[in-house]
């Protein structure tokens, strides 16, 4: 890939614009959507006409489209808003593509509390806990522009089904100038003493913010876990590294990347201490500002120093 | 077709009846749904309509025949082992003995089977994914899917007519078994599918009412189909009668799921000649 992607851009038009320097060279390569914008996708669909299908709103539709295409050889993405490509279609997931093992890559954007004020219809809160339920399925939570654009060029060659949880405000920049493994799945941002912040997606950039903060008080290392699902174990090896890890999410604390490790932590006999920094069930199903909705679930950045400085 | 060959055909459909009722007899399955619409699928695989392979299954200019309604297994099951796409030892294994080769519903790991089905209201959307990239390869192959006409409340199923009719997926054929019956009543009773003929065609689809249980013209209605000169997806509205074959359980909406008590059993041999 020569084009270099700014990091300063929405993840959807990282992967999309990504997508299209794939596409022009691979007439196999399809794009599908429910009907769904973005900035990228205009110039995609005006250069690649016939690689691109607005379904219409009929997400079910959408993954089966896309399975059968896919096993006749094509190689499709479908862009959605994360919540509706998710939760209506867990059974196309599970049945069509997983059982089958049809590699269609699902790309959804809105994840966590990103489509704010729009409500609970438009929050992706539980999709982290609902796909882990699918037996082959990757799951990636990208910090940042850059990474989504390695995710993509991950996927086209790819031949395990998938699924990209994007924001949809633009992240800062994490990996611009940083070397991206994403085999391993994660990287340490910041190593630390006894205590380490293990977050996803756009929020790595708060725990990034929350350990400047907090360094004249304590030497807290900073994790960004990007793929979920598998989880590459030697993850397990840098946990034992620390006494107390916070795991930090915009996701429910139920399912989420607090509850996978916990459960690794358990299972491997471990002694490190884990804290989940997440949302809580009795915070869902809400409308407001992002911000708003942080502060409500003590994931803002005041509740965040808060939690490690009463937990040290 | 000469007559000899129509005759074996017919035959045919009678020895895989006998076959279907040792199976669920020996290991239980879906006998009533599978024996609405055996004429179906052997009219399919016998009459000369389906293009296939058995020693290839994945041979790129085979027609597709996607079973939607996965739970006539033992009639698909049956049907493959008899063309030998797996071995015979296979069938003898049928789920409940324990050895879990064939299971409960179609599954896309059996050689033959296009895609895992038991779930309904799949089929026709990855029949739509499967038509429009043949289409898109110039691959000349058909796309034939059977769904049960319970299966016709999932709104899935039309939102696979909406797509098909846009994208003029002209080389789908979808077959809905119409034996008025889902799994506890009659559909009248719970539901408004009547009419699919006209529902589908208000969708922008070619269908048609046809009889399921005349194999001879069955065959030629399908053979037709496959030259499709519109721009259309056709559909075939299929009246059968669950249960077919055996008078005792035909248009009875229990035997869905209802196995055959031991009197049954023998009754049922004797009615299919089954010594």
């Amino acid at each position: 890939m020569k084009k270099k992607i700014n990091s300063k851009i929405f993840q959807r038009d990282a992967f999309i614009d990504t997508l299209y320097q794939y596409a022009k060279k691979d007439k196999k390569i399809i794009l599908i959507s429910n009907d769904q914008g973005a900035i990228a996708l205009d110039n995609y669909k005006k250069k690649l006409p016939d690689q691109f299908i607005n379904a219409g709103i009929s997400e079910q539709n959408i993954v089966g489209i896309a399975a059968g295409m896919q096993k006749e050889g094509f190689n499709c993405f479908i862009y959605s808003i994360a919540s509706f490509i998710i939760n209506r279609t867990i059974e196309q997931i599970k049945i069509d593509l997983c059982n089958s093992k049809i590699p269609v890559k699902i790309f959804g954007v809105g994840c966590g509390y990103s489509y704010a004020v729009d409500g609970p219809t438009h929050h992706a809160t539980e999709d982290i806990g609902l796909l882990n339920l699918m037996p082959g399925l990757e799951i990636y939570s990208p910090s940042d522009s850059t990474i989504v654009k390695n995710i993509v060029s991950y996927s086209v060659k790819s031949r395990k089904p998938s699924y990209v949880r994007m924001d949809r405000e633009l992240c800062e920049p994490i990996y611009t100038n940083k070397k991206i493994n994403l085999l391993n799945g994660f990287t340490e941002l910041k190593k630390g003493k006894d205590c380490c912040i293990i977050a996803t997606g756009k929020i790595v950039s708060k725990a990034l913010s929350v350990t400047k903060k907090l360094s004249k008080y304590k030497n807290i290392g900073v994790i960004d876990l990007f793929k979920l699902k598998p989880l590459n174990p030697n993850l397990l090896k840098k946990l034992k590294n620390y006494k107390t890890i916070f795991t930090l999410e915009e996701h429910n604390e139920v399912g989420g990347i607090g509850s996978i490790l916990s459960n690794h932590i358990i299972e491997n006999n471990l002694n490190t201490k884990l804290l989940k920094i997440a949302l809580k069930e009795n915070t869902l199903l809400g409308y407001g500002s992002r911000d708003l909705l942080q502060k409500k679930n003590n994931i803002d950045e005041e509740s965040i120093i808060k939690i490690i400085r009463k937990n040290k | 077709m000469s007559k000899l060959h129509l005759k074996k055909i017919i035959k045919k459909s009678f020895t895989l009846r006998q076959k279907i009722l040792n199976i669920v007899i020996e290991n239980g399955g879906h006998l009533a749904t599978s024996f609405s619409c055996l004429d179906i699928v052997v009219s399919l695989y016998y009459g000369g309509v389906l293009k296939f392979r058995y020693y290839n299954p994945k041979w790129s200019l085979r027609d597709r025949f996607i079973l939607s309604k996965g739970h006539a297994e033992t009639l698909l099951y049956s049907v493959l082992d008899d063309l030998k796409y797996f071995p015979k030892s296979w069938l003898s294994n049928h789920y409940r003995s324990g050895k879990y080769i064939l299971g409960g519903h179609t599954d896309s790991k059996i050689p033959g089977v296009e895609f895992t089905a038991g779930a309904l209201g799949h089929g026709l959307n990855l029949a739509c994914g499967t038509a429009l990239a043949l289409k898109r390869r110039k691959n000349t192959s058909r796309v034939f899917v059977l769904m049960s006409d319970g299966e016709c409340t999932e709104g899935t199923v039309w939102e696979a007519a909406i797509f098909a009719s846009k994208h003029k997926l002209n080389n789908l054929i979808a077959i809905v078994d119409h034996n008025k019956m889902s799994a506890t009543d009659f559909t009248k009773n719970f539901t408004n599918i009547n009419y699919l003929e006209k529902k589908f065609s208000s969708f922008g689809w070619k269908s048609q009412v046809i009889d399921g249980h005349d194999i001879p013209s069955l065959i030629k209605i399908f053979k037709k189909a496959k030259k499709n000169i519109s721009n259309k997806p056709i559909i075939f509205i299929v009246n059968t009668v669950k249960g077919k074959g055996l008078k005792f359980i035909e248009n009875d909406p229990t035997r869905h799921t209802k196995g055959l008590d031991e009197a049954e059993k023998e009754k049922a041999k004797k009615l299919l000649k089954i010594i």
